[in-house]
Order: C-alpha cells, then structure tokens, then sequence
C-alpha cells in the first residue's frame, strides 16, 4: 500500500468515497453539516489541492444540478443571513479526521459558521413562533 | 477551483472522441503539508465514462452494499469507468474537459484500483 502522510489513514481515495456527503461533527461532538462540495488551490505547476470543504444549501444546489439545483441556490439565497453568495467555507487545516461516516472538525461548529442559518431561522422565525422561545 | 465546476463536465479524448463525463475524483495525500503537518489532499485523477447513476447513488464504494442485483449491476458498470490523470488535462473549459491521450491509452477504474492495492 501507499505510504500514508494524509494523517487521516486515506493515503489513496475518491471524492465520493470518503468526503462526499459525510456529517461534519465539530470538537463539541456537535453535528453541524454535510460535505457538500470541496474546494481546491490551484498550485504554480497546475496541481489542485483540497483546500477546505464546502457545505450548506449553497453548496449542494450545484452538485444537484438542472433546475432542482437553481431552485435549491434560490431559496437558500433568499433565506441567507448575510449577503456574502458563497457557501460556508471549513479549511481543510480545521478539519481533524475522516471516518467511515463522519468527518470532525477541530474547532467547534460556530467558529466554522456552518450553524449560521440555524441561528438565523431560530432568532427569525422559531423564538416569533408563540411557545418558541 | 470547486470540485462542482469539475463534475459532470464532459472529456474528449485527443482523438475527439467524447469519454462521457466525470463523475468522481481521486485524491492522494501527497500534496504541499498543512499547518498540522499532515499532506494535503492532491486532485490525482478524474474517473470518467461509464455509470453514472451508480457513481451517484454511491455504488462507487463499499458503503452501499444492496439490494443484491442493483449492486452487482452497478458495481460491474463502475469499474468499466475510465481512470484520467489529471497530467494530462489540456484545456478546462467547462463544462468540456480536452486530455492530450487517446481513450485506449487509458485505464479502468478495475485497473487502477488493482494497481493501487498491488503497490
């Protein structure tokens, strides 16, 4: 086998395989996302690297793809807390591993921003719905 | 560059011939180090062509593992996908990818895994 310096015991693997849709957990234990996209440095000589994994509605509308994926963009724009249009973004150097299922974060959900529109839904929505508070 | 702008893009080979589209990445861990010393993930290579929906369903790994004759079925299509290194893309014009290879030059997903577990 392939030498493994990846630090997560994943010397050779495939996008879909081992990233791809897995629930980010953050220190906390806390589930705060999927993988939705990934995204890559392009280095001097041509060579992507993963760079940080993307996650959200934002995220996963594209990979959908038709119209089903620019509806889903749509709506999650709409319901954004903030005007920035690009998906939430996790460096990969906050990322501590990768397992069969989950892939946790060495910080928690909060300072990575993938709880944002759940914060806003709640303080939005939820705490005006009577008893929701 | 996000992996969105690189899926489903369709390859031509340097024959013209069109290979299908992409439906994954291979990724090895032999890129610059991070800040935890770790390697970072490099883009190796696109896998291309044949079973699309399966890759999609996620018969592309040991995950999914039935029902039975979906999973045969799909699995066998998978491994007739064609493996791409990423050396060899030429132009990246999405949604069209150019390689400067013909596609008999390349491998099988069957190929390349086997390879991988030889080494």
């Amino acid at each position: 086998m392939t030498a493994d310096t990846s630090g997560w015991g994943i010397p050779v693997g495939y996008a879909n395989e081992f990233l791809l849709d897995r629930e980010i957990l953050d220190k906390d234990d806390t589930p705060v996302g999927k993988v939705d996209d990934l995204d890559f440095e392009i280095l001097p000589d041509g060579s992507p690297v993963l760079s940080a994994i993307l996650c959200g509605p934002t995220a996963l509308g594209p990979r959908l793809g038709g119209r089903l994926g620019t509806w889903w963009v749509s709506i999650a724009r709409r319901l954004r807390p903030n005007d920035d249009p690009t998906p939430v973004h996790v460096g990969i150097d906050d990322v501590d591993h990768v397992d069969r299922e989950t892939l946790r974060l060495r910080i928690t959900g909060s300072n990575a921003g993938t709880l944002r529109l759940q914060r806003w839904v709640d303080a939005k929505i939820v705490k005006r719905i009577p008893g929701g508070e | 560059m996000r992996l969105v702008e690189v899926i489903g893009c369709a390859v031509v080979d340097a024959g013209g011939q069109s290979l299908g589209e992409v439906h994954d990445v291979r990724l090895v861990a032999d890129g610059p180090r991070d800040a935890n010393g770790r390697s970072r993930y490099r883009l190796d290579a696109l896998v291309v062509g044949a079973g699309g929906m399966a890759h999609k369903l996620g018969y592309s790994h040991d995950a999914v593992s039935g029902p039975w004759p979906l999973a045969s079925i799909f699995r066998r299509t998978i491994r007739r996908s064609l493996v791409v290194p990423w050396s060899e893309v030429e132009a990246f014009d999405r949604p069209t990818i150019r390689i400067g290879v013909r596609k008999a030059d390349l491998t099988s997903l069957a190929d390349a895994d086997d390879r991988r577990d030889d080494t």
